[in-house]
């Protein structure tokens, strides 16, 4: 009970500070005091959301393969979410036969179609427009049928948050991508991600087109 | 319950008329500098002259004093035969400088005398040899005024040490990447600027190591058309050694007081998720990298380590717009559970958090009437305190090792350029100059 009236206070405490804002800032903080309140219920009933470190000797040495050592937390590995984590290839770009991502390049006219820029709301990382969804499907199936051939995924933002948070925004976007196209059955380690931030913009106005353009991610191709 | 709801309705409205406390020039005390005493046929005036702008500069910015303008009837006070000895102070005293700085140069020495008019005491510094170029005698100029800030306020000065940023430029080759970015190195006033890397690729988010010996080592974050990935160097020769062998990308890294820890983010679990790699003292990884962060729907960015290396604060998404939280680095066979505790709740959009080396304040970037401007977190106070205003975007600040200084970067259409800020003065200072765009910078370690 003291979790839910602690999350009561803080969802509280946000609630009533949005008061004094506009009304897209009242928005935000509604938005987050009602992600406070959300948990707060679950918490309650047993469902954690939080993650967790290990709880054993075992644990902290791990499997000799695992080059990290991952939290424990069985919410974070559920694909039911729809925002499943694939881990990265397990190849190295420049070793063992596969290519360095210097060596890839912008897809060719006849596939084009294929390749297209898929392009991101405001703050987010997943794909909205039926359009660009229809387009990853197509992707996938050509990258399934094609077996050599190896991409890369950049994630690109607008010029509007700060360049460090972009950075792992546009890494959230190129993963996001990535783990659609892998969830439609393409092998995960032909897909490499690389995050551009805000640094290598597309349009350099500052309009809401031009902010629209650079929130995308663009693929570039190696056949082998 | 609703008791304790309504207080913090109304705690939450009343701190919000406590809007932008900025700092003021309160507790600077003023202070006479003189002109460069020397034979005039000796060396070059504008020479000299930039010399005592360099010292100046440094006073000015220490947060404690004041510069005051030349006057020829306080510089008819000093007798050069023998400016200690015949220090008329009698006269001083009737003036309303606390200190005085007597400079002269012959011989190719620099000579400093500092004097206390209210405690009536004077010092002497020992003469420094001039180099005669430029470069190497503002550094020189740097020591003494630091040293000159220990004795006068009881504060080492950090004029000497240098910055580390990134800097953006339109890549003029046709092959590669639009944009480039190479990491650079400066004086803490933004003088002696100068490359250190050659990638011609993309070089972000420089950040220096504890000094460990007489060349300064630094990572850097280098993606050329593949991933990025944490490298380290040092000052006196490219070394591009990496630091951190993971798969994916890596980015936003920060280094602990002790140099034991580096704390990034990467995707290599196919999220931008936060991790901690152990280091020992020869730079050499300890053990596997430990996935400290990660939320399903979240974005995690620019971790930043508390002094004893113990707490990170972080960017999340987690709960809606970006905002600043804790965590505790647990030992990794600790059985409790680390859970983020969110900081920053007066703006929305907060981001690039710099925890300062007191472990008092957090310095970060947070978006303020539609413009991002540095605020500072004080653990003290327990309240969230505006630092910049004006027009310009504001992000990346990091801290100074005396946690008084800052140096931050604007943003706006081509222009990117470094500010220094005292956190006791109102003013932040331009310290950049020249082409190509200033951003992440660094501060060196003592």
């Amino acid at each position: 009970m003291n979790r839910f009236r602690q999350f009561i206070c803080i969802a509280a405490m946000l609630a009533a500070a949005g008061c004094a804002r506009n009304s897209s800032q009242t928005w935000e903080d509604l938005k987050t005091a009602g992600r406070y309140m959300h948990r707060g219920v679950d918490a309650m009933f047993g469902k954690e959301y939080e993650s967790r470190l290990l709880t054993s000797d075992e644990e902290f040495v791990g499997p000799y393969d695992d080059e990290f050592i991952p939290l424990r937390d069985a919410d974070l590995k559920g694909a039911s979410l729809g925002d499943a984590a694939f881990p990265q290839p397990k190849g190295i770009p420049g070793q063992k036969g596969v290519p360095s991502l210097s060596e890839f390049y912008s897809a060719p006219d006849s596939l084009r179609a294929y390749f297209k820029p898929v392009h991101f709301d405001t703050d987010e990382h997943v794909l909205r427009d039926k359009r660009d969804l229809e387009m990853l499907n197509q992707t996938a199936a050509y990258m399934k049928k094609n077996p050599s051939l190896y991409l890369v995924i950049e994630g690109h933002c607008d010029e509007r948050a700060s360049a460090s948070y972009n950075l792992a925004l546009g890494m959230r976007r190129a993963n996001y991508v990535r783990s659609f196209l892998v969830k439609q059955g393409v092998d995960l380690n032909r897909i490499y991600t690389v995050s551009r931030g805000k640094e290598q913009p597309l349009a350099l106005g500052h309009s809401l087109e031009d902010w629209k353009q650079n929130r995308r991610s663009e693929f570039k191709i190696y056949e082998k | 319950m609703w008791k304790l709801a309504s207080i913090l309705f109304a705690i939450s409205l009343w701190s919000e008329n406590l809007e932008v406390s900025l700092a003021t020039r309160s507790n600077v005390k003023p202070l006479y500098m003189s002109r460069i005493h020397t034979d005039p046929t000796e060396w070059d005036w504008r020479y000299f002259d930039e010399l005592r702008s360099v010292l100046e500069f440094d006073l000015n910015q220490s947060g404690m004093a004041s510069v005051a303008p030349l006057a020829q009837e306080l510089e008819d006070l000093f007798d050069w035969s023998d400016v200690r000895k015949n220090f008329k102070i009698e006269k001083w005293s009737k003036e309303r400088f606390p200190y005085v700085l007597a400079i002269e140069v012959g011989a190719k020495q620099f000579t400093l005398t500092a004097f206390d008019i209210e405690k009536g005491t004077s010092k002497k510094y020992p003469s420094i040899a001039l180099a005669g170029r430029i470069e190497t005698d503002r550094r020189t100029i740097h020591r003494l005024s630091d040293a000159l800030q220990k004795d006068i306020f009881g504060i080492e000065g950090v004029a000497s040490l240098r910055i580390l940023y990134a800097q953006r430029e339109k890549n003029k080759s046709s092959d590669g990447l639009a944009w480039i970015s190479e990491i650079w190195i400066s004086d803490s006033d933004g003088a002696n600027a100068r490359q250190l890397t050659s990638e011609k690729g993309y070089c972000l988010s420089p950040v220096f190591l504890p000094k460990t010996g007489e060349d300064p080592e630094f990572i850097y974050v280098y993606n050329n058309e593949g991933q990025s990935k944490i490298y380290r160097s040092c000052l006196s020769k490219p070394l591009g050694i990496p630091s951190i062998s993971l798969r994916g990308n890596q980015a936003l890294p920060a280094v602990s007081k002790k140099g034991n820890q580096i704390a990034f983010i990467t995707d290599v679990a196919g999220r931008p998720d936060l991790f901690v790699q152990n280091f020992d003292s020869k730079r050499q990884m300890v053990g596997k990298a430990r996935q400290l962060y990660s939320s399903p729907r979240a974005t995690q960015a620019s971790p930043t380590f508390s002094p004893d290396g113990k707490k990170i604060a972080f960017v999340s998404d987690k709960d809606g717009p970006p905002r600043i939280y804790l965590l505790d680095v647990l030992d990794p066979k600790e059985t409790k559970r680390a859970k983020p505790f969110l900081l920053t709740v007066k703006n929305r959009e907060n981001t690039s958090p710099a925890w300062s080396p007191d472990g008092k304040k957090i310095a970060y970037a947070a978006k303020t009437d539609g413009v991002r401007q540095i605020w500072m977190y004080d653990f003290e106070k327990e309240e969230e305190i505006q630092l910049t205003s004006g027009p310009e975007t504001k992000e990346n600040p990091a801290w100074a090792p005396d946690s008084l200084h800052l140096i931050y970067n604007t943003e706006s259409d081509g222009s990117c350029e470094l500010y220094l800020l005292n956190v006791h003065l109102p003013d932040p200072v331009q310290i950049s100059k020249g082409p190509g765009q200033k951003r992440f910078a660094s501060w060196e370690t003592r």
